[in-house]
Formats: C-alpha cells, structure tokens, sequence
C-alpha cells in the first residue's frame, strides 16, 4: 500500500507545482528595470533557480527524551529547483523542490525530497546579491523501504553574482530542519537538523 | 500572487493528507540512530558466513572459512582457536556438540573431521565407514542416541547439464566408526542441512526430500509424504525443528513452513511472503510481550527472491497447526521492530542457534555474507540484535 499512496503524492504534487507555473503568467512589471545597477527585484520579477551542492548531517535531537544522537548518515548530495515572484521590491514568494540523499553507516541509503513554499528578501550592490530566505513545507523522507511525510522548516541565505541581466550565480546555504512527530509511537519523535550548501545558478525571467 | 499562494497552499494541503500514509514501524530517524556499522564486531566474522556455532563447556564455539573461533558464554571476546592438525587448504563445513566432545568437518579433505573436548588438544575422529575420498558437508547431531550422521558428497558430470551430487548419510558407533545409511546412501538430494528429533523419529532436511529414521541403520527418504507436499529441487525443504510444547515437527520450505507428521501426509501452513520465498530455517525460542514462545523463520535471499531477514509467530499456533500459521505483521517477539529493521531485516538468514543454559540464553543468527549476530534473553525480554 505504500507504493502507491507515495506515487499518488508525487503526482499530485507533481501536478499542482505544474498548475503554479502554468498559471502565474506575470503582469507587466511596473517599473522595468531599466538600470543594471539598480535593484532589478521589482513586483513581476520571475527567477528560476537550479541548484547542485553537498549536503551535510548536522544532528537528531530527540524530542521526547531529550538530547541529540548521531545520524548515522554520511555527507550526502543535494539538488534542487526553485521559483520566485516577487510581489513587492525586494521580496519574493515561490516554491522549491529539492533532493537529498546520503549514504547510511551500514551502506544503506537515504533520501529527502522536500516540497516547500519559500520567502525572499534581496539586498543588491551590483553586481552582487545576498538573498536570505525561509521556507516552509513537507518532505517525502525515505529509508529502509519505509517512506514518511514529515514537516519541514528550512532558513538560510544565497550569496550571488549578477553576471548579467539574465543570470546570477553564486553559493546558497539553507539549514535544514525536518521534524518526525509520531502519535502512537512518541518515544521515536525527532528533530532532523541537516545543513544545505549548493552551487547555484539563478535565471531572471 | 493570491493565485500562487493559493495554488501553495493546496499543495502543502494535499500533502498533509499523505502525512496518514502507514509511517513505517517506527521512526525513521529513530531507526538511523540504530544503525550499526558494517565492520562492527569481530572482523573474522563481518562479511562472511559462519559455518556453525555452538557451545561447548562454558565457551561458544565457531566456524568461519578455515579458521575456528571461541568466547566465553558469559561475555567476552572471540579468540581465534588454533587446530594444528586441521587438514590444510579445506574450510570448515560444520560443527555439532554432544556435550563432552566439540566436532569439526572440513572439505574438500576427504573424510575429515576432527574433534576437541577443550578447544586445545585436536585429534582425528574417523576411523572407518564414510565413502573414500568424499569430504564431510554436514554433520547432524542424533540428541536421542547420542550419535553423529556425516553427510558426505560426491559429484558427477562436468557442466551444468550433466552435473549431477550425491549424499550419502553415514551414522557413528560413538567412536568414529562409520556406517553408511544403507537407504540414504548415493541419494541425488539437496544438502542434508538439519535433524530434528521428536522423541522417536529424527527427521533430516535436505533439499528436495526429507529423511527419517529412528536411529542408526534405519534412515531412508520419506518418498510418500515428500511428494504429496511437493519438495523439489526448485520447491526446497531447508530446516526442520522439533517444537517440544507443542510437539510439532516443523519444516521451513519454499513459501510455507510445513508440520511433518509420522501418520499421515504434512500439513501446509499459509503462505510466508510469497510462494516462492525460500524458508531457510525455525527456531522456536522464549518471545517478548506476555507470549510464551516465538517461532522464528529465516529467510535466505536467492536468486530470483531476493528477500531477506525472518519472519515469526505465536508459536501457540503450532496446535493445530494448518494453513492459519501465517507470519505476524510486526517483529517485535525476539526484538523490536526498530532494532530488527536496522539489523536482520536485510541479511539473508542461513540458520539459527539457540543456546537454552539457564543464565546464559542467547540465540545466534548465522547470515549469508553479513556476519555473525547475537540476541539475549534475560527471562522477560530479549535484549536486541548486536553483532558479535
């Protein structure tokens, strides 16, 4: 039963992200940059955002006894995609579907693959941008066969170069913070506490 | 933007509806907490497949590959035993305890076993009987004579098509005279891999047939019964276990576990995982949670199956025993089910040993390729898989 249920999710999801994309055809910007060194993040800004880095266990903290324990995981790779409208200057709302995936201590292997709803701020000094963000969503979390859905909290910042109007790049960090709540079981609730750090290459629509 | 936000909010929804999807046993970031490293324990053992374990005086015997291994039964480290006079270039097939003596088969040396009653002095045992030139593959234990059967094997043919083993059952006097099995001699069967003896009849489990007897001289293939349950090459019987409270006889074959009857045809229980998972032994041994005893069921990964770890039940269910006899859904009667899904569950089971002296209750579990694993019992609850 489970295979099917998580193949549901992923269409689904899969689905309603493509019916996000479809559907936000932007209003003409109101003010088009017109300045290469002015803010371009202006309400109708669209990026697309593709990213590709290493992916680290940080720690679990265990939220029924207490303490923290040893993930067990191995330094991991990460990839993700992201969207970004910017609805006010500077501040952007959008999506992201990212991947994780480690290797275990007994060579078994582990994945994440968080859908989130995301939060940007953008501070320019061209060509340079620092662009903190939160995110917030649910991450398909898989291991040994079993796959759960648990929330996820992510926050951190990217820090890129303009290199043109139409391509920035740069590194991103994003913490990671996924949390396993289980109501018959509450002796194995968790906080996961991973740490995200990706090249990144950011395209202005 | 209230579009988009919106179109976030439904997916986040139709997400949270997913989060009631079956989480799993338990916790998966608990269970990562558990996971142990691969080389963990005794490095003669991690990787590889011990060929037997057993107990003799206060200490635990093994076998891995050429070299033989022992611990105190009470704790402690495995120390490589050394048997000057072990055949050179064979490994070790088996290893039986009757109590005073430890014995020891090695292959391809012909007609080799050797035998210890302290782990220091080594001698020969065979004096006569096995088949010239044949190597000892197995020995089986006879608990009510007291006895030792050698299965030894010869081979014919050169490929695959014309390739073609043959065992031949040979019983001891008590002194390493041999006489073979004059019915379970040069049998076309699979490996004699483990005897059962219910207080009268022994039974012996070997690939597509199973033997019975009732001592020295009177082993033969139980043809009848063998055929009703259909027992093949490709439908294998690879254990047998004799459930004393509840006087079963059971066999653990290709996708169901079977009670071997002396009056009549075997009896089927459901099926375990599917019709062709291969069972390769049962144990029955104390069980957590309130149940007097658990059948435990391990399963040996193969080509076309490739399943692994064990499955168990109330062994209760053993009177009647009939095609009820399914596996329970959780693991949780000789571990828990996060401690059994970081340990076993991916490691083909080659066979059990379950050591009952009282104080030091501790079930082995032998695996393909993984390692030697460990689980104690302290009168209440089992403490959990470890590696040794």
């Amino acid at each position: 039963m489970r295979t099917p249920r998580f193949i549901l999710a992923v269409l689904l999801v899969s689905i309603l992200s493509q019916g996000a994309f479809a559907q936000a055809e932007p209003p003409a910007p109101e003010t088009p940059p017109t300045d290469f060194n002015a803010n371009p993040y202006v309400r109708g800004e669209q990026t697309l955002s593709f990213n590709l880095g290493a992916f680290f266990p940080v720690t679990f903290v265990n939220l029924y006894a207490g303490g923290t324990a040893d993930t067990n995981l191995k330094i991991g790779a990460g990839f993700g995609i992201s969207y970004s409208y910017v609805v006010a200057p500077g501040f952007s709302v959008g999506g992201e579907i990212e991947g994780a995936t480690c290797g275990t201590t007994a060579e078994s292997s582990f994945f994440m693959v968080p859908f989130t709803a995301k939060a940007s701020w953008y501070f320019v000094k061209m060509p340079f941008e620092i662009v903190p963000s939160v995110s917030a969503g649910l991450a398909i979390v898989r291991y040994q066969g079993y796959t759960n859905f648990n929330p996820i909290l992510k926050g951190g910042a990217a820090f890129l170069w303009r290199q043109s109007s139409s391509w920035s790049f740069g590194l991103d960090a994003q913490a990671w913070t996924v949390w396993q709540f289980y109501g018959d079981i509450p002796q194995d609730n968790r906080l996961g506490i991973f740490l995200d750090t990706r090249l990144t290459a950011v395209y202005h629509l | 933007m209230k579009r988009i936000l919106n179109l976030a909010a439904a997916v986040l929804l139709a997400a949270a509806v997913l989060v009631s999807c079956d989480p799993g046993p338990a916790g998966l970031f608990a269970l990562l907490e558990q996971e142990q490293p691969l080389d963990k324990g005794t490095a003669a053992f991690n990787a590889n497949t011990a060929a037997f374990v057993t107990r003799l005086g206060t200490d635990y015997y093994a076998g891995v590959g050429a070299t033989l291994l022992r611990r105190p039964a009470a704790g402690g480290a495995w120390e490589t035993v050394t048997d000057a006079g072990a055949p050179a270039g064979s490994i070790i097939t088996a290893g039986v305890s009757d109590g005073t003596n430890l014995y020891v088969s090695y292959s391809p040396a012909a007609e080799s076993i050797r035998y210890t009653s302290d782990g220091t002095t080594w001698n020969d045992y065979v004096v006569s009987g096995l088949p010239a030139g044949e190597p000892v593959q197995n020995l089986l234990y006879m608990e009510g004579d007291n006895r030792l059967l050698a299965a030894t094997q010869h081979s014919t043919g050169t490929s695959s098509s014309d390739y073609t083993t043959y065992y031949t059952l040979a019983s001891d006097d008590g002194a390493g005279v041999f006489t073979a099995e004059a019915t379970a001699t040069d049998q076309v069967c699979g490996y004699p891999s483990s005897i059962a003896w219910d207080g009268t009849n022994y039974w012996i489990s070997a690939g597509n047939t199973v033997f019975k007897g009732t001592g020295p001289g009177t082993f033969d293939a139980d043809d009848t019964n063998v055929t009703t349950a259909g027992f093949s090459s490709t439908n294998p019987v690879l254990g047998v276990w004799y459930d004393l409270a509840n006087t079963a006889v059971i066999a653990a074959a290709t996708g169901k576990l079977w009670k071997l009857n002396t009056g009549g045809a075997y009896a089927a229980s459901g099926t375990f995982g599917s019709s062709t998972r291969r069972l390769s032994s049962a144990i029955v041994v104390p069980a957590n949670g309130g149940l007097t005893d658990a059948v435990v069921v391990g399963v040996k990964s193969w080509a076309s199956d490739s399943y692994t770890g064990y499955y168990e039940y109330d062994a209760a269910d053993n009177t009647p025993f009939d095609s009820t006899v399914v596996p329970n859904s959780v693991w949780s009667m000789v571990a828990d089910d996060s401690n059994y899904v970081t340990t076993l569950d991916d490691l083909s089971i080659e066979g059990f040993y379950y050591d009952d002296t009282p104080g030091d209750e501790t079930l082995f579990a032998r695996t393909v390729g993984g390692g030697l694993w460990s689980n104690s019992w302290n009168g209440t609850a089992w403490s959990g898989w470890d590696r040794e």
